[in-house]
């Protein structure tokens, strides 16, 4: 018998002016990484929404294997409604097999 | 068979009743008994003059404790901040290092993940520590039930709920912190290890404040039928879930679980005698949800209704076995299953 405890939070909020989410592009599927060979990865982040009035505000990391480190979120410089992230990380040797990462993003 | 299914859940919830109609009257014969007791003892000493005297001394100083501790616990309010609203939620979860291991002592890797409101608490190392070392009385994750076969935990390797901020969101308030820690222990060790405290940020509507947390985790290192160490279902939802008010959303929550052929349930955490130990805290269902809230299928099926309002769902994620059914079963519910069970009889045989 195994049971693990799920806690989270749930907060109500005003109907949005724009209720259309972001999307992650174009990294879906699976990237193929080097044991020991450190990798450098921009993700991309498109605002749906018109970016005079609203932008991402910003990128939780709900899940991540040991060892990644993600950059705050910055805006490209010639897409207004363009965001990145900068993902850095060396796999280890016990780290072989799939390794995930999840994210979410936050419009306001 | 759907009737047969009714009547028998019907057949429970009476027996319970009769059940707690039985304890009650056991224990107005108790209260009896002592308040006679303490009665006769009264009465005896009555007269001595220096009991009279000893029991005014025992009073004053009882008073005099009581005021100390009540100015204490005001003081360590006032100025330990981390006491106000300031926990966000999280989770223990364990993996073996080696499933397969066949030794004695089988090593565990303990990963605890939490939540916190910022700037409440600091993103550093050592949160909740670096923010305010003071306001928490000892910093391990204790044994809570089943201590006894707690593997040497709580002779030896104690750990400690001490995690490292590793990301930050000042839009959001919060930031998430974690850490994952080896653990040794004896093989076939199974204990519950919980992290409780206080307090919640402010929750529900109509609001409440100061609610407490309990993060308990089984640890379950008892061989599988194939002889490996069972590694535990992950769950993974993001917090916090924006839902927009008056709308009703589905929030589904992944598992991911190593072992083929598992059957994973969800369910709402609850309080003992209903299961072992305390799940959650003071964010128990159906208080801490808005009414109407569902769990079906590990999927939450969720309304608000009131704009800037916060709740915490709290569940646990686990194999259906029947060996676990029976593990759930305490004191009450096996007087009644073994009512049931002679129930069938006394009807087989008619």
């Amino acid at each position: 018998m195994s049971s693990t405890t799920v806690q989270f939070l749930i907060s109500v909020i005003s109907t949005p002016t724009c209720p259309t989410k972001p999307v992650f592009l174009p990294l879906e599927g699976c990237l193929q990484v080097q044991m020991n060979t450190p990798i450098t990865v921009d993700l991309f982040l498109l605002n749906l929404c018109n970016p005079n009035t609203i932008n991402i505000t910003d990128v939780l990391i709900t899940y991540r294997t040991s060892g990644m480190n993600i950059s705050t979120l910055q805006k490209s410089s010639t897409n207004a409604s363009l965001y990145y992230e900068t993902l850095t990380w060396t796999p280890q040797e016990n780290q072989l097999g799939t390794q995930e990462l999840c994210m979410t993003a936050y419009t306001k | 068979m759907i009737n047969n299914g009714l009547n028998y859940c019907f057949l429970f919830n009476i027996f319970q009743v009769y059940l707690r109609l039985y304890n009650s009257n056991i224990i107005r014969i108790f209260a009896k008994l002592f308040f006679n007791y303490f009665f006769f003892n009264y009465a005896r000493k009555k007269n001595s003059i220096k009991q009279q005297i000893k029991r005014a001394i025992r009073t004053a100083t009882n008073k005099m404790n009581y005021t100390v501790i009540s100015y204490l616990f005001l003081f360590s309010r006032f100025f330990f901040n981390i006491d106000a609203a300031h926990f966000n939620g999280g989770s223990i979860r364990w993996i073996p290092v080696n499933p397969y291991d066949n030794s004695s002592s089988i090593t565990i890797t303990v990963i605890q993940s939490y939540w916190w409101v910022y700037p409440t608490v600091s993103c550093n190392s050592y949160v909740p520590l670096s923010t305010a070392p003071s306001s928490y009385s000892s910093y391990n994750l204790n044994c809570i039930a089943n201590c006894s076969t707690d593997g040497g935990y709580s002779s030896s390797n104690q750990i400690n709920y001490i995690t490292d901020c590793v990301s930050i969101s000042q839009p959001l308030g919060m930031i998430m912190s974690e850490r994952a820690v080896n653990l040794t222990l004896t093989d076939g060790a199974y204990f519950y290890l919980a992290f409780q405290s206080s307090a919640w940020r402010t929750l529900n509507y109509p609001l409440s404040t100061a609610l407490s947390w309990s993060i308990p985790v089984l640890i379950n290192l008892q061989r599988h039928s194939n002889g490996h160490i069972n590694t535990p279902p992950t769950a993974r939802v993001a917090s916090p879930q924006f839902v927009i008010v008056n709308t009703p959303v589905q929030i589904p929550i992944a598992i991911e679980d190593v072992n083929e052929g598992d059957d994973v349930r969800c369910r709402w955490s609850q309080k003992p005698i209903a299961v072992p130990v305390d799940e959650c805290g003071g964010v128990c269902f159906p208080a801490s949800m808005p009414s109407g809230t569902t769990l079906s299928n590990c999927t939450l099926f969720f309304q608000g209704f009131t704009v800037g309002v916060w709740y915490a769902a709290a569940m646990q994620v686990q194999y259906l076995t029947w060996l676990n059914f029976l593990e759930q079963m305490k004191n009450n519910d096996v007087f009644i299953f073994r009512l049931k069970i002679s129930l069938i009889q006394l009807v087989l045989h008619q």
